[in-house]
């Protein structure tokens, strides 16, 4: 799941929430014709004469048309719809990849919903999930057997790259309309992206989480899941070669009737593992302070920004700076396993000590600690103290949350307020998403040592 | 010939609203015209009671009526007689309060105006606190604003700060007026402003200390000073609007003081599960206040170590406190 970046399943699907949501939100792309166009695609696909350049388009949808499905979670008891997405199959046997994102709800309380799928002609079948992949954003499902074949969809394999521009075609059920497919251009891989994520030119849309992406001849490039909602046409796939291990992974695994809380938790702890391992290794980046030397993250999976206020009236002036990860794992109700660190520098020289103090208390009281309900954490618990980096003193405050659905993992928050200068400072922060204690403890030694003075100071 | 006697009617407050001197006996009292002194209450009779003297010495007989008689803490009923004390006593006729005073009893001395004159503070201990809090108003405002606009913000602070004194004085001057028919206002400004400098003084100090030792739980706890503060202030205001029920007074204070405290600390506990007022300390003074020794990053880190377990047993405790956790139930 991309920070920034919608799912593609609509968030909210119950039918009046999502049809306001959908004007809102889908108000730029749908326009007014929403209504106006024929819900069926097979009718869209047959109607007049077309452009040469979707006679492709025509073709790969009539290829993929009966590997194409729709996953449906439905409230066990009434069946009434709780929300949609897509997905295609991959083998003989009825395996079905689809969004972890899309299948999460019934994957977390199998006792409260259940998972169908509907193929393009409109038929309903019951599937069972069979293995996932948290990270990737993947799930993989088994269609229950049936009489008829099921025709399958191919991945392109490594050893065939793309070219950037490239066309490409995403397929799926956007909105609940009916099955479409959508054209594109390959970009390669995003950029910053923790997990690697291949970036669609393309209108992906709400629904279509968990469906294909086909090459010119048909094969699956990758998994539809997240689209920026700030811009035009940048869409998010999960390269297929996460879909093809999940597949040998998962092939033939019993299927999942327990809620997945225990396997989204072990797989966060291999990912808290990895990205406290490459956090760390990766750095700080060189000085950016006159004075101090603070923790400023390189931005190889991390993107910065900075702002700067001069006060007008005498006030306090600040450069600030803000870094944060672009990947974060979507958990079910809540996202994780993400790092954030931010630093605020203030010049109180018009101030005097005495005001200047004042507003740097008022600016450190104003940091907060709550991120989730008490549904899923703990209240914070914090300890506080001076500590002394290499003669520079710092006031530092370390708060810690526990997750109750996911055992032995933490949320921990870094407060630090350099006190070394009467009308001057700097307030650093560093947010720590879904890591164990002990990698919460090294990612806090590491931020807290690097502070300090700059060596020429 | 002197006086036998002095039956006196009184006001809720005690003070003497009508007296009358008794040359003869018997006295009869009621709400009948006939009566020696007659007491225009619907919750008297007509001939309600009579005060008359034998050998023995003075008496009341009750009359007939429904209400009866409260002499002291006697309750008498119609037809029943009371011998008078050796002091003056109270009698409760309906809802008219008299005080029966013979010739016989003795003199009470003279109460000096000390007590009294508590009440009325001298001009110079106002000057200083007001000149004080003016102070205080004025710096606080220098704190909080930028240079630019102080000197329109601080008039203005001022302004509004005063407009909120006199209200709050006055209110208690119009309850004081009301209950003593004394006004007490200048004992009512000498209150706040007493109180305020305190509270400003226990918040002040905390932070500072809290900064200075590094001692996170002083500012944390100091609302539980601050609420004494508030209801010693409040325990003081009263004293001049009931200053003859000092037992109503002192635990109205006592009870004020425990509920404020005890909604603070729900309120604590409900944001942050600690009773403290913050999570953590965040005020902060210039640098070469600190006195406390910081410690190197070894140390503090061995300080959070005790948290996993404390965090990992909250964590098994399933908590609905948000709400969300009941609606989910309603809709299984």
């Amino acid at each position: 799941m991309l920070h920034g970046a919608g799912t593609l399943e609509s968030d909210a699907m119950k039918k009046p929430a999502w049809w306001s949501a959908a004007f809102v939100v889908a108000g730029l792309w749908l326009g007014g014709g929403a209504s106006a166009q024929a819900p069926s695609p097979a009718a869209t696909a047959a109607s007049a004469p077309l452009p040469s350049v979707s006679l492709s388009a025509r073709k790969v949808y009539e290829q993929a048309r009966s590997q194409l499905v729709q996953i449906r979670t439905l409230l066990k008891g009434p069946g009434s719809q709780l929300s949609v997405g897509s997905g295609f199959v991959v083998s003989d046997e009825g395996h079905i990849i689809t969004n972890y994102h899309v299948v999460s709800q019934a994957a977390l309380e199998p006792d409260r919903y259940k998972l169908v799928y509907v193929t393009a002609d409109g038929r309903e079948f019951a599937v069972q999930l069979l293995q996932l992949d948290v990270l990737h954003d993947l799930a993989l499902l088994k269609a229950a057997p049936r009489t008829e074949p099921f025709d399958t969809l191919k991945f392109r394999t490594n050893m065939q790259p793309l070219g950037q521009g490239e066309r490409m075609y995403s397929l799926g059920n956007p909105l609940d309309v009916g099955f479409a497919v959508i054209e594109g251009n390959y970009n390669g891989l995003t950029e910053r992206s923790f997990y690697p994520q291949i970036f669609f030119a393309g209108s992906l849309n709400p629904g279509m989480s968990g469906g294909p992406a086909l090459d010119q001849e048909g094969r699956v490039i990758g998994i539809n899941v997240a689209r920026q909602t700030g811009g035009e046409q940048v869409s998010f796939l999960v390269p297929a070669e996460f879909a093809r291990e999940l597949l040998q992974r998962g092939q033939s695994a019993a299927p999942l009737t327990a809620s997945v809380w225990p396997i989204v938790t072990e797989q966060l702890m291999a990912h808290q593992a990895l990205l406290t391992e490459r956090f760390i290794e990766q750095g700080w980046r060189a000085s950016t302070h006159p004075r101090y030397q603070l923790p400023v993250p390189v931005d190889r999976f991390m993107r910065c920004w900075g702002s700067s206020q001069n006060s007008e009236a005498g006030g306090l002036s600040y450069d600030r700076s803000d870094c944060a990860m672009d990947t974060r794992i979507f958990v079910g109700e809540f996202n994780t396993g993400s790092l954030r660190t931010s630093y605020q520098s203030y010049d109180g020289q018009k101030l005097g000590s005495l005001r200047f103090a004042k507003r740097y208390g008022e600016l450190f009281d104003a940091e907060s600690f709550q991120r989730l309900s008490s549904r899923h954490q703990t209240k914070p618990q914090c300890k506080e103290d001076y500590v002394e980096r290499n003669g520079l003193p710092l006031r530092a405050v370390v708060c810690l949350r526990a997750y109750k659905k996911l055992p032995g993992l933490y949320d921990a928050s870094v407060l630090v307020a350099t006190l070394d200068h009467p009308t001057s400072g700097v307030q650093g922060r560093f947010d720590i998403e879904g890591v164990n204690f002990a990698n919460a403890m090294k990612l806090t030694r590491h931020y807290l040592e690097a502070y300090g003075w700059v060596r020429s100071h | 010939m002197g006086a036998l006697a002095l039956i006196e009617i009184l006001d809720r407050d005690g003070s003497v609203r009508h007296a009358q001197k008794v040359l003869a006996w018997p006295l009869r009292v009621g709400r009948s015209l006939d009566n020696d002194l007659v007491l225009d209450d619907p919750h008297v009779a007509g001939h309600h009671f009579t005060v008359d003297a034998n050998e023995d010495g003075v008496y009341l007989a009750v009359g007939d009526t429904v209400n009866g008689v409260e002499v002291g803490p006697q309750r008498l009923v119609a037809g029943e007689r009371w011998q008078a004390a050796a002091s003056p006593s109270t009698i409760v006729a309906g809802r008219s309060h008299l005080r029966l005073r013979l010739a016989e009893h003795p003199l009470s001395p003279e109460v000096p105006l000390t007590a009294s004159r508590r009440l009325a503070p001298g001009i110079a201990p106002l000057a200083w606190l007001v000149g004080l809090n003016v102070l205080a108003v004025v710096f606080d405002t220098f704190l909080e604003v930028d240079p630019e606009p102080f000197p329109r913000t601080v008039s203005m602070t001022l302004v509004g700060t005063l407009a909120i004194a006199l209200g709050w004085c006055g209110a208690w001057t119009l309850l004081s007026k009301l209950f003593t028919r004394q006004a007490h206002f200048a004992w009512h400004v000498r209150v706040l402003l007493t109180t305020t400098l305190a509270w400003e003084a226990v918040h002040a100090l905390s932070s500072l200390a809290g900064f200075s030792f590094s001692w996170p739980w002083l500012p944390g706890y100091a609302f539980v000073v601050q609420a004494a503060v508030a209801c010693l202030g409040l325990y003081f205001h009263l004293q001049a609007v009931e200053p003859h029920r000092p037992i109503f007074t002192r635990a109205f204070g006592a009870t004020a003081f425990v509920v404020s405290l005890g909604l603070l600390m729900w309120g604590h506990w409900q944001q942050t599960e600690s009773l403290r007022s913050a999570l953590f300390q965040s005020a902060m003074f210039p640098p070469a206040l600190r006195v406390a020794r910081p410690l190197d990053t070894d140390a503090f880190l061995a300080r959070l170590q005790p948290l996993q377990a404390e965090l990992e047993e909250k964590a098994r405790r399933p908590d609905d406190s948000d709400g969300t956790g009941a609606e989910r139930e309603e809709e299984e």
